[in-house]
C-alpha cells in the first residue's frame, strides 16, 4: 500500500507555495517517512523553521511548529529542547538562513551538541527573495547580486558543522529520496546535534540564469557535484575539486548531550554534590 | 585586614590585592579557611579584588625601577581605582605627586603611571560598587536582607515562576550593567532554574521565546544596546502572542555610550523600538527593592496576558542596595496561565482564538494531546489562524493586539498618589528617579507648598491610573 502522507500534513494548507519541481517537497516527504519509521507521536514532535522557502516547512507538517525569524530557528529550538528535552525537535533552515544570517547559531548549536536535528536545505541561492548570492553559491555563478559572476568563496556546510562540534553530520541530495530518508533516520536516532546538508534544486532562481532552468538540468548539475563518501575517499586531490561526499560523514557516539549535561548539573545543585562532565 | 577588622564598617568597600591573598599568605596570617572574609565575619562588605602587585609591576616595567621601588607605587594604583569608582578626577593626585617629588622626576612619572593604570583598570573592567543605600525610615520587625536591584529582579522572577507553577528559563548574553541577573539566576540551579549564556543577544531572547513556547516562564536580560538587537524577536513574541519578560537595565547611550553609568534613557525604545504596530507592556521599577515587585508583575502579566513585557530598571537601582523585608509570597496575587484546557467554546480551537473578555489567546504547550498547532511571525487570520495578507483582517488583528494590551489596565493595581490631598502641583515620574522626586516633594512641602506625587510603574497602561 502506498504511504499515506496525509496524516502527517496539514492538508488544508495544500498546495504548497513551493515552485513546481522544487526539491523542498522531496525533503518534506522524506522527513515524514523518517518520522514514521522512528514511530514518533506527532504530539511530541516540534518543527522550527526560519525565513526563506525552507521556512514554510513548519506550515505544512502537522505537529507543534514555530515559524520564527530569519536565521534564528536554532536559537528558538535550543530553548524548546532545554525546556522540554523529551520532545523531538527538528530545525529546518536554508543555506542563507542557516549559514549567513544564522551562521552564528549554527556553529554554537553544533558546539553545544544539543539534541537537535538540523536539516539545512542547501540550494546554493536565496530562492524566496530572487537569486541573491548565498554562502554556498559556487564562485563564478550568476546571481542577482553578482551579475558578472560570484566572487565570494563558498562554505562546505558539512565540514563547518563537523569542525564546530556536531556529533552527527551527513549529506544527501533530493536526487535519491530513499538514501535521504535512511540518512534522516540515522540522524534522528542519534542523541546529540545531527546536521544534514541536503542538496536541493532551485531551477527557478539559481537555474534559469545559469543554464539549468529545468528541474532536471539543475538536478543533473547536483548529481555531478556529489560522490558517495567511499568513492570520494579514492579520488585524488584534483578530482575532489567541486565534489562533495555523501552519506554519513561523521557519527561520534558517547559524547555527552547538552540537555543531559544540564540535567546532571541541576541534579548536583539540588543534591549539593559535585559533578564531572 | 585581620588587624584592622574593627575599622571595617558593614557594607564597606574593600579593595584587595589578590597577589597577597594567596594560600601561603592566608596561612601566614593564620586563616584556617580559604575565605578570610567569612572567617572574620565580614559578610556584608563589597570586595573589589584586583591583582594590584602584578599589575603595577607589569605597568612599570618600562621605567626600569627595582622591584621594591616599583611596588611602592601600589598605593597610587589603588588610589586611581578609587578615583574611578567614585568618579573623581586624577588631576589633584597628579598635582600632589608633582609637588611632593619635584626633585625626582622618575618617581613622579612612575607614580602617575600607576595612578592612571589603576583608573584605567577600573574603567576597562567596568568595576562598579554600590554607592548608595536607602534606609527605611520606619522599620517593622521582620526578616530583612540586603539586596541590590539586579538581585531583587532575579528573585522576583523566581517568585513569579513559583506562583505560576512554571519552570523559570533565562536566555541571556553578558552586558553591563545587567549581567548580575544572569549571574544570580545561574546560581539557582538548585531551584531548577535554567539559564543559557547564549552566543549573542539575539540568541538570548530567541532561546527564551522557544522555552516559552515549550511551557516555561521565560525571560531575557539586557541593557540598551542589547534591547536594540532583540527588537525583531520581541516583534515575534508580540505577533505570536508568547509570554516573555524582557529586562532592560538601562545605561547611558546611544551606542556603547556609558556602560557603567546610569541613564533613564530607553523608554521610547521600549515603547516603540520595533517594526510595525507592535504593542507590548512596559513596566518600570523605582527602587532596588521595588525590582522584586516589578519583576513579579512582569512575569504575571506576561503569562496571564500572553504578551512580551519589557521591564525597565537602570544601573542606579540595579547596583544600589537597600534593606529588604523578605516578602510573604502568600500576600502576592496568584498567577494563572490561560491554558488551552480552559477553552470551552463550540467552534474548534485554533491557536489565535481568544478569551472574550481579556482577548488573551489560549496557551497550548507541545505534548498536550490534540492541541498540535502552528504559531509564527506571519500575520494570521482572526477566525481560522491561517496565514493571511488580507488588509481588513490585518487591521482587525492590529486592533485586537492593541486592545488586549489596553485591557490589562483592568487587571493591575490602581495608581497610588502620595503627598498632599489638596495639592496644587502633581509631580509625575517613573523609574529610578523615585527617591529624587520624593525628596524634591518634601523640600517643597517644607517651603509650605501643596504638592503630590504619582510615580508610574505600569508605563503603558495609563487609563485606569489617570482616572484615579
Amino acid at each position: 500500500m502506498a504511504f499515506n502522507y496525509d496524516t502527517y500534513l496539514r492538508v488544508d494548507k495544500m498546495p504548497t507555495l513551493w515552485c513546481w519541481g522544487c526539491g523542498d517537497g522531496v525533503i518534506l516527504k522524506a522527513v515524514i517517512r523518517a518520522i514514521d519509521k522512528m514511530g514518533w507521536d506527532m504530539n511530541d514532535v516540534c518543527v522550527v523553521s526560519g525565513i526563506g522557502c525552507s521556512g514554510r516547512f513548519s506550515s505544512y507538517i502537522d505537529c507543534n511548529t514555530v515559524h520564527t525569524t530569519h536565521g534564528r530557528a536554532i536559537a528558538y529550538a535550543t530553548g524548546i529542547k532545554l525546556a522540554n528535552p523529551d520532545k523531538h525537535v527538528i530545525v529546518v533552515t536554508g543555506d542563507g538562513d542557516g549559514l549567513a544570517i544564522g551562521g552564528n547559531h549554527t556553529i554554537h548549536g553544533c558546539r553545544r551538541n544539543i539534541d537537535l536535528n538540523h536539516i539545512l536545505i542547501n540550494n546554493f541561492i536565496y530562492g524566496l527573495t530572487n537569486s541573491q548570492t548565498s554562502p554556498t553559491t559556487p564562485q563564478g555563478m550568476w546571481t542577482s547580486t553578482a551579475h558578472y559572476g560570484n566572487v565570494d568563496p563558498s562554505f562546505d556546510a558539512a565540514k563547518l558543522a563537523d569542525a564546530a562540534g556536531a556529533t552527527f553530520v551527513g549529506r544527501e541530495s533530493v536526487i535519491e529520496p530513499q538514501k535521504l530518508e535512511k540518512l534522516l533516520v540515522a540522524g534522528f536516532s542519534h542523541k546529540g546535534y545531527s546536521f544534514f546538508d541536503i542538496f536541493s534544486n532551485c531551477h527557478i532562481n539559481l537555474g534559469r540564469k545559469n543554464k539549468m532552468g529545468e528541474a532536471v538540468q539543475n538536478l543533473k548539475w547536483i548529481e555531478n557535484r556529489i560522490v558517495g563518501k567511499n568513492k570520494f575517499e579514492l579520488l585524488s586531490e584534483e578530482e575532489r575539486v567541486g565534489k562533495f561526499p555523501t552519506g554519513i560523514l561523521k557519527h561520534e557516539e558517547g559524547k555527552l548531550e547538552y540537555c543531559e549535561a544540564y540535567d546532571k548539573v541541576i541534579h548536583a545543585a539540588q543534591n549539593k554534590t559535585t559533578v564531572t562532565l | 585586614m585581620k588587624v584592622n577588622v574593627k575599622q571595617i564598617k558593614p557594607n564597606a568597600i574593600v579593595i584587595i590585592d589578590t597577589d597577597s591573598f594567596l594560600k601561603n599568605d592566608l596561612t601566614k596570617a593564620q586563616f584556617v579557611t580559604e575565605d578570610p572574609f567569612a572567617e572574620l565575619g565580614l559578610n556584608s562588605v563589597q570586595v573589589v579584588a584586583v591583582p594590584i602587585s602584578s599589575m603595577v609591576k607589569d605597568g612599570l616595567a618600562e621605567f626600569e625601577l627595582d622591584n621594591k621601588s616599583a611596588l611602592r607605587c601600589k598605593n597610587m594604583f589603588a588610589l586611581g581605582l578609587v578615583c574611578w569608582l567614585f568618579e573623581r578626577p586624577l588631576e589633584e593626585a597628579m598635582h600632589m605627586l608633582q609637588n611632593k617629588f619635584a626633585k625626582k622626576p622618575a618617581i613622579v612619572k612612575a607614580n602617575i603611571k600607576a595612578l592612571t593604570d589603576g583608573y584605567n583598570y577600573g574603567h576597562n573592567t567596568h568595576a562598579t560598587v554600590s554607592t548608595y543605600r536607602i534606609e527605611s525610615t520606619t522599620v517593622e520587625p521582620a526578616y530583612y536582607t540586603d539586596v541590590n536591584g539586579n538581585k531583587a529582579t532575579s528573585y522576583g522572577l523566581i517568585a513569579a515562576a513559583e506562583k505560576a507553577g512554571l519552570r523559570l528559563f533565562l536566555g541571556s548574553y553578558p552586558i553591563t550593567p545587567a549581567t548580575d541577573i544572569l549571574h544570580e539566576l545561574a546560581k539557582r540551579k538548585d531551584l531548577g532554574v535554567i539559564t543559557v549564556q547564549a552566543e549573542d543577544e539575539i540568541a538570548g531572547i530567541c532561546t527564551a521565546i522557544g522555552a516559552s513556547f515549550a511551557g516555561c516562564l521565560a525571560a531575557t536580560s539586557t541593557s540598551g544596546p542589547g534591547l536594540a538587537l532583540k527588537g525583531e524577536a520581541i516583534g515575534l513574541a508580540v505577533i505570536s502572542e508568547i509570554p516573555l519578560v524582557v529586562i532592560d537595565v538601562q545605561r547611558g547611550g546611544p551606542s556603547t555610550g556609558m556602560p557603567t553609568k546610569s541613564e533613564q534613557t530607553d523608554l521610547m525604545q521600549a515603547l516603540y523600538g520595533r517594526n510595525g504596530e507592535s504593542p507590548a507592556v512596559v513596566i518600570a521599577a523605582s527602587t532596588p527593592t521595588d525590582c522584586f515587585d516589578a519583576a513579579f508583575w512582569a512575569g504575571k502579566l506576561a503569562v496571564e496576558h500572553m504578551t512580551p513585557v519589557i521591564l525597565l530598571t537602570d544601573s542606579f537601582i540595579a547596583n544600589g542596595s537597600s534593606a529588604w523585608k523578605i516578602p510573604d509570597l502568600d500576600t502576592y496575587p496568584s498567577i494563572t496561565p490561560n491554558y488551552v484546557t480552559n477553552y470551552k467554546e463550540e467552534a474548534p480551537w485554533k491557536p489565535y482564538r481568544r478569551d472574550k473578555d481579556s482577548l488573551v489567546r489560549y496557551w497550548a504547550i507541545p505534548g498536550m494531546n490534540e492541541f498540535m498547532h502552528r504559531i509564527g511571525g506571519l500575520e494570521k487570520d482572526y477566525e481560522t489562524s491561517a496565514i493571511s495578507t488580507d488588509p481588513a483582517n490585518h487591521q482587525k488583528m492590529v486592533n485586537v493586539r492593541q486592545a488586549k494590551i489596553d485591557k490589562i489596565a483592568d487587571y493591575i493595581p490602581e495608581q497610588e498618589v502620595c503627598g498632599d490631598k489638596d495639592a496644587e502641583l502633581l509631580v509625575i515620574g517613573w523609574g529610578g528617579t523615585y527617591g529624587h522626586l520624593y525628596e524634591a516633594m518634601e523640600d517643597m512641602q517644607a517651603e509650605g507648598k501643596k504638592v503630590a506625587m504619582a510615580h508610574f510603574k505600569f508605563i503603558h497602561l495609563f487609563q485606569k491610573t489617570r482616572q484615579s
